[in-house]
């Protein structure tokens, strides 16, 4: 696997980046709450502003996500859908699995098993 | 030059008591007219006294340099004047004098008349900054002209012609050194009294702006319990913070059912309250119309769209039950799904895959129907209760069900009063992180 750059870490979330058949990439580990979302709406801002339209969420190592974290990553996605572009999920566990279903989240993005999957869906 | 560093640590010692009456000043109740500037006659005779006393001090202690009295007996009438105008300067210094008269130390003319422009002299300088903050630059310039003054006045001003050139700079040294520093850090600690008497005045408003916000909020409520023919209703709602983003309600409606709503806006504190209010308000005034589920929801998510800043978002389920057949009509837009406690059991319904309100237009919201059983109780609550964090650990939807699930319960009273327990419990020494509320509505039909 290709490990990106480490672009933001605390105790509690860990974002790094990086490029895959032009996709950009976002390792996103730990906890998105009402304390570490404002940092995540920086990081993912900064992509989303720097003009990337197709972004991939690995959410592998994500244990929690509130509903200040769901209003960052779809704060994301209004940007890029009005460009034409998508976000992907992949792997999401089943803790923030069940948020996302709870609020009908699951609907607004493509999850995917893994980021080959999520790849192909950009590919096409 | 002869540099006595003896003489320098004496008058030190008189600027470490000008700090002791600094602090002294700032910590007694006397001390809020440093704040207010509103000075009574008391206040000033205050001054004056304080102002008085430390002359005397001043000149218990001060020094002889050759022929010279050298001393910091000055400053007692300038903080006077300084903190409470020309009266307070002018009176401290005549009081000074007084003192100085009656401990047997007598005052030349020239003295008398640096003693008295010195203390008038803080005064003009308290005229100036009338409202403003004592600025440091300003004392420096205050020190500098008092020195001057002490220098140049009279038979016993500082003369270079009887005076050798070491002797007088050492006199400066003496003279402008101690009183410069005496007066910044006197006027340092009032200052810093200043602010920090501001800062918990205005944090003081904001709090009891809070506070009352809190009541109005919580006022705003229905009450906590609610019979009505055969439905019996609980509800509470514990904001983390002053006032929260959580909402409950319910209302009779005119075709004889029961309207219910309990909502979740993204975010905590006062964005969150007040975008909570008006959707209360919102789904109120669209009640009037119809009872509609999915119509309500979608004026809520009209309006969000329409007015929000395009982050906040709310989940909610709203509905309405029928007291006559249990027939339950409701839509739930991204929340918890309910919980349904009934004599065999408690379960918690699937979600319905709508998204909440504010996230995107023209969403077509479904609704759901159900029938409680007699004795059932439909439970609603926010995330505040299934995301209670003990660590990292959540309370979870699931523990909600299988604690609900091993005891009977038989009144919605005593399951919001368990829920609440639940997640004190759970959160033990934790800080509540959300808003937590719980609406538990029963159905018992007469048999």
């Amino acid at each position: 696997m290709i490990t990106g750059e480490h672009i933001f870490m605390d105790s509690n979330l860990e974002i790094t980046d990086r490029i895959q058949a032009g996709i950009i990439i976002l390792d996103i580990s730990g906890r998105v709450d009402a304390a570490t979302s404002s940092k995540m709406e920086e990081e993912l801002g900064k992509k989303v502003d720097s003009g990337a339209i197709n972004i991939i969420l690995n959410l592998k190592d994500l244990s929690y996500i509130s509903s200040s974290g769901l209003r960052v990553i779809l704060a994301s996605l209004k940007k890029v859908k009005s460009s034409g572009g998508k976000i992907a999920l992949v792997s999401l566990q089943p803790g923030p699995a069940e948020v996302f279903k709870m609020t009908g989240f699951d609907r607004l993005f493509p999850i995917c098993d893994t980021i080959d999957g999520a790849l192909e869906l950009f590919q096409v | 030059m002869v540099f006595e560093l003896e003489r320098l640590v004496d008058l030190c010692d008189g600027v470490a008591v000008l700090c002791l009456i600094a602090y002294f000043l700032t910590r007694t109740r006397y001390a809020s007219v440093f704040v207010t500037r509103n000075f009574s006659p008391f206040s000033v005779l205050f001054m004056t006294l304080i102002g008085g006393i430390f002359y005397l001090y001043g000149i218990l202690t001060g020094v002889e340099i050759g022929p010279y009295f050298i001393s910091i007996q000055v400053l007692g009438p300038v903080i006077a004047g300084l903190i409470s105008g020309i009266a307070g300067g002018f009176l401290a210094g005549v009081l000074g004098m007084l003192l100085q008269t009656a401990t047997g130390n007598p005052i030349e003319p020239a003295a008398c008349l640096i003693t008295l422009l010195s203390g008038i002299i803080g005064g003009i300088f308290w005229q100036i900054n009338r409202n403003n903050i004592v600025r440091i630059p300003h004392v420096f310039f205050l020190g500098c002209l008092i020195g001057i003054i002490q220098f140049s006045i009279g038979e016993t001003g500082i003369r270079p012609e009887i005076l050798e050139p070491g002797e007088i700079l050492e006199g400066i040294l003496d003279i402008f050194l101690p009183t410069i520093a005496g007066l910044v850090i006197f006027v340092f600690i009032i200052n810093n009294l200043r602010t920090e008497a501001e800062n918990t005045r205005r944090s003081y408003k904001i709090e009891g702006e809070l506070q009352a916000a809190r009541q109005i909020q919580l006022d705003s409520l229905p009450g906590q319990t609610f019979t009505w023919k055969s439905l019996n209703l609980a509800a509470s709602l514990i904001p983390v913070s002053y006032i929260g983003g959580d909402l409950y309600d319910y209302r009779k409606l005119e075709d004889g059912s029961l309207y219910f709503a309990l909502g979740d806006v993204s975010g905590k504190g006062v964005p969150a309250a007040l975008l909570m209010s008006s959707t209360r308000m919102i789904l109120r005034s669209r009640l009037r119309e119809t009872k509609n589920p999915c119509a309500l929801v979608s004026e809520v998510n009209r309006s969000f769209l329409e007015d929000g800043d395009n982050k906040q978002f709310l989940t909610l389920i709203t509905g309405h039950i029928c007291p006559d057949t249990g027939e339950v009509t409701f839509c739930n837009a991204g929340h918890p799904p309910p919980f349904i406690i009934s004599r065999s059991g408690t379960y918690g319904l699937e979600p319905d895959g709508n998204l909440p309100a504010g996230i995107m237009e023209d969403e077509e919201y479904i609704s759901r129907k159900l029938t409680l059983k007699p004795g059932d109780i439909l439970t609603i609550v926010s995330d505040g209760v299934t995301e209670a964090e003990r660590g990292e650990e959540l309370y979870g939807f699931e523990q909600v069900v299988q604690r609900l699930n091993e005891k009977p319960f038989f009144k919605p009273e005593d399951v919001v009063k368990f829920l609440n327990k639940e997640v004190r419990q759970w959160t033990g020494d934790n800080p509540q992180s959300d808003d937590c509320t719980i609406l538990a509505i029963g159905y018992y039909p007469e048999q």
